[in-house]
């Protein structure tokens, strides 16, 4: 199959774990939603869209990330998705398909790379370009979800997972328009609160100028589907004492809720109700308190919270539990979409 | 041990009856078995002796075929790449980082060829074999070298030692891979007490 010229999406389900609010544990998320789904018999793509590489550096050594780096830019030998999306950006071809990592059990990975931010910052004129109905502006626009297609059909993925920068930069506008799925985690603060505001209008905007681009688009060219759904958002990080929320923490999960329903899902709605389903505490995905020693192990050694070896066998057990119910919500709240695509 | 001298010198003793008895034990072996095991196994045994190659089964290869043929018939295997890190680690079963720098460094000298390797070799190959992220490599490494798994090499490189080499082979079964370990540490001098050095000097 020659990636460029087909047009194959497949049946894998991509779901972005957005926030624009740095330090809300995306990539913490990620990997052990990742490792949840995977035992329960998924196939999944991590993509490390998030030119800091920070779930790179989660699941693979610090030597080998460097050094994978350190080759990216090579003709032949790159294997980041910088590697694959940059004959795209040097204009001098389609991208190059790269072959994921395996690090978990089922769960593959497409390194991360630095360079994203050059591709990033190209990303900027190649959008202007798609309103110009440039065929160059759709191949740069498209070059990741072309890239995750061609890998996703041959692994024969379940779901790809898009672990996104904190920021509202043309890479996550792209990313999360090439989503079928986004799920909002939030840290239990202000400042995600505050976040939570700017995100609804923000995602708005992205699918109405998208919108425009593909009423005006030139045929055959490849176009994102550009119909994020609101899957559910999973407050993080707070201290629970004696069975309870901490009074400190247990005060935001309300306003969190409230945040999500009325800065978010209404927004979502007024535009088209296909795209929040789920709203009030039914979008609630699940509750990841702070798991401290074993999320910081987790780190460390590369691997989910339920493998680490470090903390109380109770907290891991209780880490697996928390992330089995939400990647089984996510297998519930997506199925309609798995048979459809199953279907096609 | 060289079993076709072995083989050799039993040409001369009884055939028949002989080979019964042999049947007999080797079948009841056998039958302690599962299917699949049972072929691999006379595939590797098959191998092992020399008596047939293994295409002529009509088998693939499997993993543990060539760990055992790889220290006896190194020609014959060190080409065949046809078994992925992700697997060789699989049937080796490492529990440790320091057995597993030792099963990464036994792959890449007998299945990539690359006799002397640096740590991030060993970090490459752990990458690719989706094996979990080593704590500290350089340390893993390092301890290998201490208990003689590895052998320093030009320009900082490592190389896989003899005992090393053995004891992948040995792997997974964990006794012997122990034992060999143990036979191969050099005794300690035991220290003298005071009253024996003061008899000695008598």
């Amino acid at each position: 199959m020659d990636p460029n010229t087909t047009s194959s999406r497949g049946r894998a389900l991509r779901i972005a774990v957005f926030n624009h609010k740095g330090g809300v544990g995306k990539t913490t998320l990620n990997v052990n939603i990742a490792a949840a789904l995977a035992s329960l018999g998924k196939k999944i793509l991590l993509v490390d869209s998030d030119p800091q590489c920070n779930l790179t550096a989660y699941l693979i050594e610090e030597a080998v990330v460097d050094d994978l780096l350190d080759t990216s830019d090579s003709a032949d030998g790159g294997r980041t998705v910088w590697s694959a999306v940059k004959p795209v950006v040097d204009a001098t071809g389609n991208i190059r398909i790269i072959e994921p990592i395996e690090r978990l059990s089922n769960v593959f990975i497409l390194p991360g790379d630095i360079r994203l931010s050059e591709f990033e910052q190209e990303l900027s004129p190649m959008w202007s370009e798609c309103f110009q109905r440039k065929p160059k502006g759709f191949r740069g626009t498209t070059a990741i979800s072309h890239l995750v297609d061609s890998v996703a059909s041959a692994y024969d993925i379940d779901f790809v997972f898009y672990d996104a920068g904190p920021n509202i930069g043309p890479l996550n506008r792209v990313l999360l328009l090439d989503c079928d799925y986004f799920i909002v985690p939030a840290a239990c603060d202000l400042f995600s609160i505050r976040a939570l505001k700017t995100l609804g209008h923000t995602l708005l905007n992205w699918i109405n100028e998208w919108k425009t681009i593909v009423e005006l688009a030139p045929t055959n060219v490849h176009l994102l589907p550009g119909l994020p759904k609101f899957l559910g958002y999973i407050p993080q990080r707070f201290r629970v004492y004696g069975g309870d929320v901490a009074s400190s923490y247990a005060k935001y999960l309300p306003r969190i809720e409230r945040g999500i329903s009325s800065d978010l899902v209404t927004v979502l709605r007024r535009l088209n109700p296909i795209l929040a389903p789920f709203s009030g505490s039914a979008s609630e995905l699940g509750q990841v308190k702070d798991f401290g020693t074993i999320a910081t192990a987790s780190q460390t050694q590369g691997e989910p919270m339920k493998d680490v070896n470090a903390g109380a066998p109770e907290q891991r057990a209780e880490a697996e539990q928390v992330f089995l119910e939400i990647a089984k919500k996510i297998i519930t709240r997506t199925s309609p979409d798995i048979a459809a695509a199953a279907k096609k | 041990m060289d079993y076709r001298a072995t083989r050799n010198e039993s040409v001369d003793v009884n055939h028949s009856s002989n080979d019964l008895e042999i049947l007999n034990e080797v079948l009841a072996a056998f039958r302690k078995l599962e299917a699949d095991s049972q072929e691999r196994m006379l595939n590797t045994v098959a191998t092992f002796l020399g008596l047939n190659p293994r295409h002529n089964l009509g088998m693939s290869p499997g993993p543990a075929n060539h760990a055992v043929a790889a220290g006896n018939q190194e020609s014959l295997f060190s080409e065949d790449r046809s078994i992925s890190p992700k697997q060789f680690m699989f049937e080796k079963q490492p529990k440790t980082d320091v057995e597993k720098v030792a099963c990464l460094a036994y792959y890449l000298t007998h299945y990539r060829g690359v006799q002397h390797f640096k740590t991030l070799d060993i970090s490459k190959l752990n990458t690719e074999a989706a094996q979990v992220k080593f704590a500290n490599a350089a340390v893993a490494v390092d301890n290998a070298t201490k208990r003689n798994y590895l052998a320093p090499a030009s320009k900082g490189s490592k190389q896989l030692s003899a005992l090393g080499e053995q004891y992948v082979l040995a792997l997974p079964d964990r006794e012997r891979a122990r034992s060999i370990a143990e036979s191969a540490r050099p005794r300690r001098k035991s220290r003298k007490t005071s009253q024996q050095r003061t008899h000695d000097d008598e």
